[in-house]
């Protein structure tokens, strides 16, 4: 039985994990069967083995400024290859991966697909996407300039590298360091740890005025429990189940609980009412809490609404990891295993990545760019923000420090919501928290097992 | 004292009158929550854009029509007059398709006798009760063996093939209550089934066929997944889709934009129920609809 064959019926068995999306449930179930009777493995294609005949389809997500900045990219190297006929297929975050999950099931993904680390190994593990080693290692895709650890982070269970990263991204904790003088405060230690976080925050919180917190609550934030859980010595994701103990969560529920009753967040109404507002309204944004986190592409607009109200400067460090090195998130580019012309779908990606001019157009919308030098670039141009200085520069420590791109399994993406709902309950008084993250643990290695 | 003039004494007590004013005050107050959305959304469309989800009250002290001119040009390279000029041919096509094709199938149901008539009947009115994602699948491998993905196709020829069984149902039901002594008496005429159809039995119809018209409108304009998993080019966009552009949880959102062009894209649905208001009422009290 050929790869694919072997694969179908753990496909199947994968169906009912992909809680996130009816559409994605579909999709899937259609592909397992047209992928048990399809064609056999086969090695890596190197150049001289990919067809070059035909137009290409580039597809990939985003707000609608970022997809401009993408367009004029795709158009710049369209002009430079007029033969190659492109059509685009852009749209939104959440629309695409709807729409990508049925083009999966007919076979039928753009040549060139914006693949993300959170929602890959979908793709990866049932055989749509085309191995990229081969053009890797003939250099079709020039991926000299990219950190290995970055690189090799996308190497999937099966071995074969199916996506190239084109934007990096990570999360860190967020201080608004002048505000907090104002208050007669010093930011607390970045090296630490949440809980460091949270003693620091109830010890600040007398000198905040009515109605601001020192802290903002993280309880419903699974990439922040994610940076403790990486502290206590454990990681999100094991095989097929989660990575870290019952314990470890239930003790992240009581932090928090400890930092609402302590006065130093804000309690669990505040919390709910300000969950899924804009960066621009969020209650860092609008100066309410001096200490958060976020994604570092959200920091320029953090600091428009502060710059709107005169309320401070925000800043990212690293996530509180307790030292442990951190994960970042990448987005990537995948060659469709059903392409006609990887030729130049190759030729794309790599230009994509390593053309220093396409950074200055992209202006990190779609992520830091992944080749070092044209991150070094980016540094040296004075027309480039500060802000995005100082974010490629905690990136370079990041990679100092160890880093790695964090692919998320299939199925995961269901426990962003989960953790949120088990925490709110903890917040209201509707559960414990032992019995939120016994609960939490259970639902999560039912969806990671494929269950 | 006639009961004209006992009844004008009565409106005139003040308990009847302050029961009236306390129901009328209270109907008011609860149509006001219900229309405050729609009031939002106008005036957030005439607010700055950064202001979009701050301010919740319905004044707004500077408007500006700069969303509007913003929205329209904003998303990619077609602006929205493609996006409306793509949903006004799919949800005009989808709706000639619909009614054409669903009176034909209802006519057939409601007066032609065929062996198994009750069964498939029953079978047609249970694919109402398939989800769409069951469908959504198998309908793209047909339709992309077809080579029909990112044309309208997908979204117009079904619709000529009486698949809205809502729509079937809906007119079987009016159909059924039109008295066949006028249809027996267009046989005694002379009249085939064809000509029963169109010169007794649709004249007839025209609430029912109206009332599907709308349904069939209103969804075609809002539908967003399959203009969504079939149009991929986005000059091929229809308005839901195009409107779903300007927010985006990766990256910057244009709320203002949102509002104004949400706003125009409503203005065609409801100038269509202002047109056909009264036949969609009687379309809807005569087939049992709620």
């Amino acid at each position: 039985m050929s790869h694919v064959g072997n694969d179908a019926i753990g496909r199947l068995h994968r169906l009912s994990r992909s809680a996130r999306l009816p559409v994605a449930i579909a999709g899937v179930a259609a592909l397992s069967l047209m992928a048990a009777c399809s064609g056999g493995d086969a090695d890596p294609p190197a150049a001289e083995d990919v067809p070059s005949e035909g137009p290409i389809a580039i597809t990939w997500y985003g707000s609608d400024a970022r997809n401009a900045a993408v367009q004029q990219v795709v158009d710049n190297w369209s002009a430079e290859n007029p033969d190659v006929q492109i059509e685009t297929q852009p749209t939104t975050f959440d629309s695409y991966w709807d729409r990508v999950s049925v083009q999966a099931a007919a076979d039928n993904i753009a040549c060139v697909a914006a693949m993300q680390s959170r929602y890959q190994a979908r793709y990866e593990d049932r055989g749509n996407l085309l191995p990229l080693d081969g053009l890797i290692e003939d250099g079709t895709i020039d991926v000299s300039g990219i950190p290995e650890a970055v690189l090799e982070s996308h190497r999937a269970a099966d071995g074969h590298i199916y996506v190239i990263p084109y934007g990096i991204w990570f999360e860190g904790a967020t201080l608004n360091a002048p505000r907090l003088a104002e208050f007669g405060q010093t930011a607390p230690d970045p090296s630490g740890s949440w809980a460091d976080y949270v003693d620091w925050a109830i010890e600040a919180q007398p000198s905040m005025p009515e109605g601001t917190w020192a802290i903002a609550d993280r309880g419903d934030q699974i990439t922040q429990f994610q940076a403790y859980a990486l502290g206590e010595g454990e990681t999100l994701f094991g095989d097929g189940e989660v990575g870290f103990s019952e314990e470890t969560l239930t003790t992240w529920f009581d932090l928090w609980t400890r930092a609402v009753e302590g006065g130093a967040a804000p309690p669990p109404d505040v919390n709910a009412e300000y969950a899924g507002v804009p960066t621009t309204q969020s209650l860092m944004a609008v100066g309410s809490v001096l200490v958060s986190s976020t994604g570092d592409n959200n920091i320029s607009d953090v600091q428009i609404a502060l710059d709107q109200n005169g309320l401070g400067t925000v800043s990212i460090v690293a996530s509180p990891t307790d030292g442990v090195p951190q994960v970042v998130g990448a987005n990537g580019w995948a060659i469709s295993a059903n392409c006609q012309n990887v030729a130049a779908s190759a030729d794309f990606i790599s230009s994509f990545i390593n053309t220093p001019e396409n950074a200055l157009i992209l202006e990190t919308q779609t992520g830091l760019p992944p080749v070092t030098s044209v991150l070094e670039s980016l540094q040296d141009d004075p027309d480039v923000s500060q802000a995005i200085k100082d974010r490629i520069a905690l990136y370079f420590d990041l990679l100092d420090q160890g880093a790695t791109v964090d692919i998320w399994p299939d199925g995961a993406q269901a426990l962003v919501t989960q953790i949120a709902t088990s925490y709110q309950e903890v917040a209201f008084g509707q559960t414990s928290s032992q019995a939120a993250a016994a609960d939490f643990i259970a639902q999560a290695n039912a969806a990671l097992s494929g269950f | 004292m006639t009961t004209t003039a006992l009844v004008r004494r009565r409106h005139r007590t003040v308990p009847y009158i302050a029961r009236r004013t306390f129901i009328h005050v209270g109907l008011v107050s609860a149509a006001f929550v219900m229309v405050y959305p729609l009031l939002w959304m106008t005036a957030t469309a005439f607010r700055p854009s950064e202001q979009a989800l701050i301010e919740d009250s319905l004044w707004v002290p500077q408007p500006t029509v700069e969303n509007f001119v913003q929205g329209w040009n904003a998303v990619g390279q077609s602006g929205f007059g493609v996006f409306f000029l793509n949903s006004f041919i799919v949800a005009g096509l989808a709706v000639i398709g619909n009614v054409l094709s669903c009176a034909l199938a209802a006519y057939a149901f409601a007066r032609l006798p065929f062996r198994g008539r009750k069964f498939w009947f029953g079978l047609m009115i249970g694919t109402i009760m398939l989800p769409i994602h069951v469908l959504l699948i198998p309908q793209y491998l047909l339709f992309n063996a077809l080579g029909w993905v990112d044309t309208f196709l997908p979204l117009i020829v079904p619709k000529f093939l009486a698949t809205e069984a809502f729509f079937v149902f809906l007119l079987v039901q009016f159909f059924r209550l039109i008295p066949r002594e006028i249809t027996e008496a267009g046989r005694i005429d002379g009249c085939g089934h064809p000509r029963i159809f169109i010169r007794l039995i649709l004249p007839l119809s025209v609430p029912a066929l109206t009332t599907a018209a709308a349904f069939s409108f209103i969804w075609s304009w809002n539908d967003f997944l399959h203009p969504l998993i079939y149009l991929t080019s986005q000059s091929n966009y229809t308005v839901p889709i195009a409107l779903s552009l300007f927010v985006d949880s990766s990256g910057t959102s244009n709320y203002g934009a949102l509002f104004a062009m949400s706003l125009l894209s409503l203005l065609p649905v409801i100038g269509f129920f202002l047109a056909f208001q009264k036949l969609l009422l009687d379309g809807i009290s005569t087939t049992g609809l709620k």
